[in-house]
């Protein structure tokens, strides 16, 4: 009995190694396919994390199809089954799990329900850190399941917790939660640009780095405040909330540390669009932005 | 009050750099955009919703742009290879790849030996490219490119062509007699012929059937008369 349980453990250390350095989805989904049934839960997530990040080169529907295959299913139940449990690795499996359905564009994947469920339960009992949560709200998003209900669990949960995150985090939260939530993601908005604002300042972003142990990281401040305002100011603008007057001048000095010619073109476009929504009659009325809108306006021919 | 000023102004270049920093970034990248790949980036874009509107607008300039210069690039072709280059690399539109066949054929016609030179033009594998395209055309073209398609492709003699070469021949008259005769017809149109043909359709139909020396089916191009009918 010993012998095949020694021989399967080294495969699984070699599984293991192979996992952190394979770049080939195609790979590495010919090696679950063949171990899946036999490795341990951590050997499997980091796995299924290895395929998702992989994956993400390929094109959408050879992702897709990689998603489809029949084994696939089967481990993830496995996977799912095995993370039964509330402990911190059952937390990041789940987590894990969850971002590799985004990645793999698996909305309707029957596991995907029961996971979140999970999730949210598991969050609302503080188990779930701020940063995995930051996470799977990401993965929600791209799974576009943040409308409704899920969208108004995780802003509950996340609300009390804002403190943790930076700005750059909180420019992600803030539009994930938006693209679900539509204009219903207002009080987010509120509590970051009010109850948060000081870490869209170069202060703040400064302590910030100091608790994160990345002061000395050269451009780590500007990219993190620039980064946060501009998603926050396409969350505004996509949710056609008037920003609070207070948090203009915070968010427009923010971005001055972005290199604008250097931004990829849906970035830019993004924040293009941004600021010129939120300086727009309709969203204007709201008594928005009308420091931007002035000077917009002056700057147009 | 003057202090007040100054912040304004301060605050107004930042905004205008930032614009204008998006702008150019935003032009740069749509100008690196390789014409073939500027449909399927467009498709992304709007695909991506309403924040991507600034791009769009510069993606679809230059798409209009590109396309103006392509049918300039058409319309100028002095011979049969540039135009075949042209039809083949380049992103043409539904419109231009039958005007550009339109043009072949007829340049084509002007030549000594025109059969054999048009024989000889069908039979590059170029060409076989252009009946694919023109395949996936198909579905989006009205009848006047159909019908300018269609008699091109008889002037070119393109039943001539060995089955391998252009395997979607077949596949290409049916659809397009079919739109033929059921495209709408303008409701004053009084001399309509049967399934919704009008008498000049007819008439270049027959032009091409007769160029082309029986490349279309018979039965599609000649449907059983019925009572009633005025041909």
């Amino acid at each position: 009995m010993k012998a095949p349980r020694a021989w399967f453990m080294a495969t699984a250390d070699h599984l293991y190694d192979v996992f952190l350095t394979q770049t080939s989805a195609h790979e590495i989904s010919r090696l679950l396919e063949a171990h899946y049934e036999r490795l341990p839960v951590g050997v499997l997530s980091i796995g299924l994390h290895t395929l998702a990040r992989t994956a993400l080169v390929l094109p959408a529907s050879e992702r897709k199809a990689l998603a489809e295959l029949p084994w696939f299913g089967k481990m993830m139940m496995r996977l799912g089954g095995m993370l039964s449990g509330a402990t911190v690795t059952d937390v990041k499996g789940l987590t894990s799990i969850l971002w590799a359905l985004s990645c793999l564009e698996q909305a309707e994947s029957p596991l995907l329900q029961g996971l979140v469920k999970r999730l949210l339960l598991l969050a609302q009992h503080g188990r779930v850190t701020s940063a995995q949560l930051l996470l799977a709200t990401q993965a929600l998003a791209k799974l576009k399941q943040l409308g409704g209900p899920i969208g108004q669990a995780v802003t509950s949960i996340v609300l009390p917790r804002l403190a943790d995150l930076n700005a750059a985090h909180l420019g992600t939260l803030s539009r994930a939660l938006v693209e679900g939530l539509g204009v219903q993601a207002e009080p987010l908005l509120r509590a970051v640009s009010t109850a948060r604002l000081e870490e869209f300042t170069i202060e703040g972003s400064r302590t910030r780095a100091q608790l994160e142990g990345r002061a000395d990281e050269p451009g780590y401040c500007e990219t993190m405040l620039a980064h946060g305002a501009a998603s926050l100011l396409i969350a505004f603008a996509m949710a056609q909330v008037a920003p609070p007057a207070a948090s203009v001048e915070p968010l427009t000095q923010a971005l001055s540390g972005m290199e604008a010619r250097a931004l990829g073109l849906q970035r830019a476009a993004e924040l293009t669009w941004a600021l010129q929504t939120l300086t727009s009659a309709e969203v204007s009325a709201k008594s928005l932005l009308p420091l931007i809108a002035s000077l917009i306006r002056r700057s147009s021919p | 009050m003057a202090s007040d000023c100054l912040l304004h102004q301060a605050k107004s270049v930042l905004v205008e750099q930032l614009l204008d920093g998006c702008e150019q970034a935003m032009r740069l990248q749509v100008e690196q955009i390789p014409p073939n790949e500027l449909p399927s980036r467009l498709a992304e874009l709007e695909k991506l919703g309403r924040p991507m509107q600034p791009a769009l607008v510069l993606a679809r300039e230059r798409a209009a742009h590109l396309a103006e210069s392509l049918s300039l690039d058409i319309e100028r072709a002095t011979n049969e290879a540039a135009l075949l280059q042209l039809l083949t690399e380049r992103p043409v539109s539904g419109f231009q790849l039958c005007t550009g066949l339109s043009k072949l054929a007829r340049q084509v016609q002007l030549c000594p030996d025109p059969e054999s030179w048009a024989a000889s033009i069908v039979s590059r594998p170029e060409f076989a490219k252009i009946l694919a395209k023109l395949h996936d055309f198909l579905p989006a073209l009205d009848s006047g490119y159909l019908r300018e398609a269609l008699c091109a492709l008889a002037e070119l003699s393109v039943r001539r062509v060995p089955r391998m070469a252009c395997p979607c021949m077949h596949a290409l008259t049916r659809p397009c007699m079919h739109a033929l005769t059921t495209a709408p017809r303008p409701s004053g149109a009084r001399h309509a012929y049967p399934h919704g043909l009008l008498r000049g359709d007819r008439v270049e139909i027959a032009r091409a059937h007769r160029l082309g020396h029986g490349a279309l089916p018979v039965g599609v191009l000649y449907p059983r008369p019925r009572p009633g009918d005025c041909l």
